[in-house]
C-alpha cells in the first residue's frame, strides 16, 4: 500500500500544479469573460476526489478537462472556429457572433508551451503511477523495490523533462528549417491516429 | 503484441490531443500530441549477462531441501528481472528464484534460495531469464541464458534394521529355493547377536562380548539363491490425491525401498510395471537396484489399464523358474488382486508366498463426498478380507504415515 500511496502523492501534486497552471491559463483567457461563476475551483477538487475514490488522481479525463479549460487562449488560431461564427452570422445571431469574434480575436498568438507543460506533468506523473502500481504489486510478491523505485521515478523525472526542454527547439528547427507542409503534417497524423487506435484496440 | 498500462496511458494522451487538434485545425495540439509518442518511441537499452557463477547443493531426495546460487553480471540500463526457472514441482522453503534491480551500466546480481523437490525425477535447472523493461515500463526485452545445473531427486530408500533374529515358524515363509538358513555366511554383516551353541567361534565380536559380559557373535548374510518378483501397479487409479502426496508416488517409494533391501541382501528381484508392461529381467546386487530405481525415476501413470492378472501372465515364465515370493503394490479396491495373488502363488507345487502391499489413504485428498469415502473404504475392507481368506498376506499402508514402519511388516 506504501508505493501505491506515494504514487497517489506525486500524482496529486503534479494534478495541482497543472491545475494551477490551467487556472491562470483560464482567467487570461476569453473564456473568463464569458463565466461568472468560479467554476474553476473545481479542478483543484478533481484529484482529490479521485485519490479518495482509490483512482488515478490525474487521470485522462482530467487531463482532458484541463485541456479544454485552456482551449480559450487558441481559440482563435482555429479555422473552425471561425466558421462556427460564420454559421452564427448565417443564422442571424449577428451581434453574438461580433462580440465572440471581438473577444477572442486577440489571442491569435501561437504558444505551446502551456500545452506541453500540462502534458509533460500529464505524462510524468502516469509514468509514476505505473511505476509506483508495479512496485506494489512486486512488493505484495516479496520482492525489495525500494532502491529501484527511487531510481526509476529520478530517472523518468529527469528523461522526461529532457525531453519537455528539447522538444520546443526540436520542433521550432523542423517548422523554421524544413518548413513541412500542412498536407503532409496531416498525413502523419492521420497515420499516429490509425497507430494509436490499432493499439487502443489490441489492448 | 500486448500493450503495457504505460504505453496505453500515454497513446491515450496522444490520441486526444490529436483528435481535439484535428477537430479545431489546431497547431497547438498536434504539436504537442507527439510528446507522449516520443516517450514510448525511446528504445530498449541492449543488455548483455555474464554468468559468473551457478551451482547447486542437496536435494538427492524427495522432500530435503537443496541450494541454489548463481552469480551473474549484467551490463545495460533498465528495469532488469533475473527469474531461475524452476518445475512445478518443486517448493520455495527460503530466499527468492527471482531477483529485480535498477541496472545503470553494469552489476552483478546473486540469486540465493533454497527449494524442496516434491516428487521424484530428473530436472533441469537450466533456464536462467531475463527481463530488462526500461524506465518508463513502455517496452521489454527478454533473453534467455542455459546453465548447467541439472538435480536428480530420489526417493529416500526406507532402510529396515532388524534389531535380532527371530527364530521361530515364519508366517510368510520365503520363497522354494531360499536356502538362507543354512547358507555359507557372505561378507556383508547383517547384526550383533547372542552366541548359541553350533556357532563358530571366529564369529565372536570380542568388543561386544566384552561391554555386555555375554557371548556376542556377529551375523552375515548368508549366499544363496533367492528371489522375489515386484509388481508395481501404475494403472490409471493410482494417480490420486495431490501432486506431492499420492497413490503412485507412495507405491513407488514402497518399491523403491523394497527392492533395495532385497537387492541388496543378493536376492534376484524382478520387477514389473502393471500398466506399461515393463519387465526388468530378475538379477542381484547393487547394479540391478540401479537400474530399478532409475526406471522408477522416469516412470509415470500409465494411460491405460492393464490388469494384474495378465500382469502374471506375462511374467509367468519367470515365475515358474525362479519361484520367487511375489509382492503386489497397489490399490487393492480398484485392481482386485485376489486371482492374480492366487495364480501368482501356484507358480510352484508346493505354493509360493505372495504379500500385497495394499495402499490407502484415510484422511488425505480421495475425492468425493463422504458417503463415496466411506464406499470404497468397505470395497477395500472386502478385498482384503477375501485376500486374508484365500491365504494371501495382506499389508496395508496408510500412505499418509510413514513407510518404514509397513516394510517391517513386509520383510519379516
Amino acid at each position: 500500500m506504501k508505493y501505491k500511496l506515494l504514487g497517489a502523492i506525486i500524482a496529486v501534486v503534479l494534478a495541482e500544479i497543472s491545475a494551477f497552471l490551467t487556472l491562470q491559463a483560464y482567467l487570461t483567457s476569453p473564456f473568463a469573460l464569458l463565466s461568472q461563476y468560479p467554476i474553476y475551483y473545481l479542478l483543484f477538487i478533481i484529484p482529490i476526489v479521485l485519490v479518495l475514490m482509490d483512482r488515478n488522481p490525474y487521470s485522462l479525463s482530467f487531463f482532458a478537462i484541463l485541456i479544454l479549460f485552456s482551449f480559450g487562449r487558441i481559440l482563435a488560431n482555429s479555422e473552425v472556429f471561425y466558421s462556427f461564427l460564420d454559421a452564427l452570422y448565417f443564422f442571424k445571431f449577428y451581434d453574438l457572433s461580433d462580440y465572440l469574434y471581438s473577444i477572442f480575436s486577440p489571442y491569435k498568438a501561437q504558444d505551446i508551451s502551456h500545452f506541453l507543460t500540462l502534458t509533460w506533468l500529464f505524462v510524468a506523473s502516469q509514468l509514476v503511477w505505473n511505476a509506483c502500481l508495479k512496485a506494489e504489486l512486486l512488493d505484495k510478491e516479496g520482492f525489495e523495490v525500494k532502491d529501484t523505485l527511487t531510481f526509476q521515478i529520478v530517472a523518468v523525472s529527469l528523461i522526461s523533462f529532457a525531453i519537455y526542454a528539447v522538444y520546443p527547439h526540436v520542433l521550432n528547427v523542423l517548422k523554421t528549417t524544413h518548413q513541412i507542409p500542412m498536407l503532409f503534417a496531416g498525413l502523419i497524423g492521420v497515420v499516429l491516429f490509425l497507430i494509436s487506435a490499432y493499439l487502443l484496440i489490441k489492448q | 503484441m500486448k500493450v503495457s498500462k504505460t504505453s496505453y496511458s500515454l497513446i491515450s494522451a496522444s490520441l486526444l490531443l490529436l483528435l481535439l487538434g484535428l477537430l479545431f485545425t489546431s497547431f497547438e495540439l498536434i504539436a504537442v500530441s507527439m510528446f507522449p509518442l516520443l516517450i514510448l518511441l525511446l528504445p530498449n537499452v541492449p543488455f548483455s549477462v555474464n554468468v559468473y557463477h551457478s551451482g547447486v547443493e542437496g536435494g538427492k531426495h524427495v522432500g530435503e531441501p537443496f541450494e541454489v546460487s548463481i552469480v551473474v553480471n549484467i551490463k545495460g540500463f533498465g528495469i532488469i528481472k533475473a527469474m531461475h526457472e524452476l518445475p512445478e514441482h518443486f517448493e520455495l522453503v527460503d530466499g527468492k528464484n527471482a531477483v529485480i534491480k535498477f541496472l545503470i551500466g553494469s552489476t552483478n546480481i546473486e540469486i540465493r534460495y533454497k527449494a524442496i523437490p516434491t516428487k521424484r525425477g530428473k530436472y533441469k535447472l537450466d533456464k536462467l531469464i531475463f527481463e530488462c523493461e526500461n524506465v518508463f515500463l513502455t517496452s521489454k526485452t527478454r533473453k534467455e541464458v542455459s546453465l548447467d545445473l541439472e538435480l536428480e531427486v530420489k526417493h529416500r530408500i526406507q532402510k529396515i534394521v532388524k534389531i535380532e533374529t527371530v527364530r521361530g515358524i515364519a508366517r510368510t515363509p520365503h520363497p522354494e529355493i531360499d536356502i538362507s538358513t543354512i547358507g555359507v555366511p557372505g561378507t556383508d554383516f547383517r547384526e550383533i547377536r547372542e552366541y548359541v551353541a553350533g556357532d563358530p567361534v571366529k564369529l565372536i565380536n570380542w568388543k561386544a562380548t566384552a561391554r555386555t559380559s555375554k557371548v556376542m557373535v556377529n551375523q552375515y548374510e548368508v549366499e544363496g539363491k533367492k528371489a522375489i518378483w515386484v509388481f508395481l501397479d501404475a494403472n490409471r487409479y493410482m494417480l490420486h490425491g495431490s501432486t506431492i502426496k499420492n497413490f503412485f508416488e507412495a507405491a513407488i517409494e514402497a518399491a523403491n525401498s523394497i527392492c533395495y533391501y532385497f537387492t541388496t541382501r543378493n536376492y534376484k528381484v524382478g520387477f514389473y510395471v502393471v500398466g506399461h508392461s515393463y519387465l526388468i529381467y530378475p538379477d542381484s546386487g547393487r547394479r540391478q537396484f540401479k537400474k530399478i530405481s532409475s526406471d522408477l525415476m522416469r516412470i509415470e501413470v500409465a494411460e491405460r489399464i492393464e490388469p494384474l492378472n495378465s500382469a502374471v501372465e506375462r511374467c509367468k515364465k519367470y515365475l515358474m523358474l525362479y519361484k520367487p515370493m511375489s509382492i503386489f503394490i497397489t490399490r487393492v479396491e480398484h485392481s482386485k488382486p485376489l486371482i492374480a495373488s492366487i495364480r501368482a502363488s501356484r507358480m510352484a507345487k508346493k505354493g509360493l508366498p505372495v504379500t500385497v502391499l495394499a495402499l490407502k489413504m484415510l484422511n488425505g485428498a480421495q475425492g468425493g463426498d463422504e458417503f463415496t469415502l466411506k464406499m470404497i473404504d468397505s470395497l477395500r475392507l472386502s478385498t482384503i478380507s477375501r485376500l486374508r481368506a484365500a491365504g494371501i498376506d495382506v499389508v496395508e499402508w496408510n500412505i499418509e504415515k510413514r513407510l518404514s514402519e509397513t516394510l517391517m511388516r513386509v520383510l519379516r
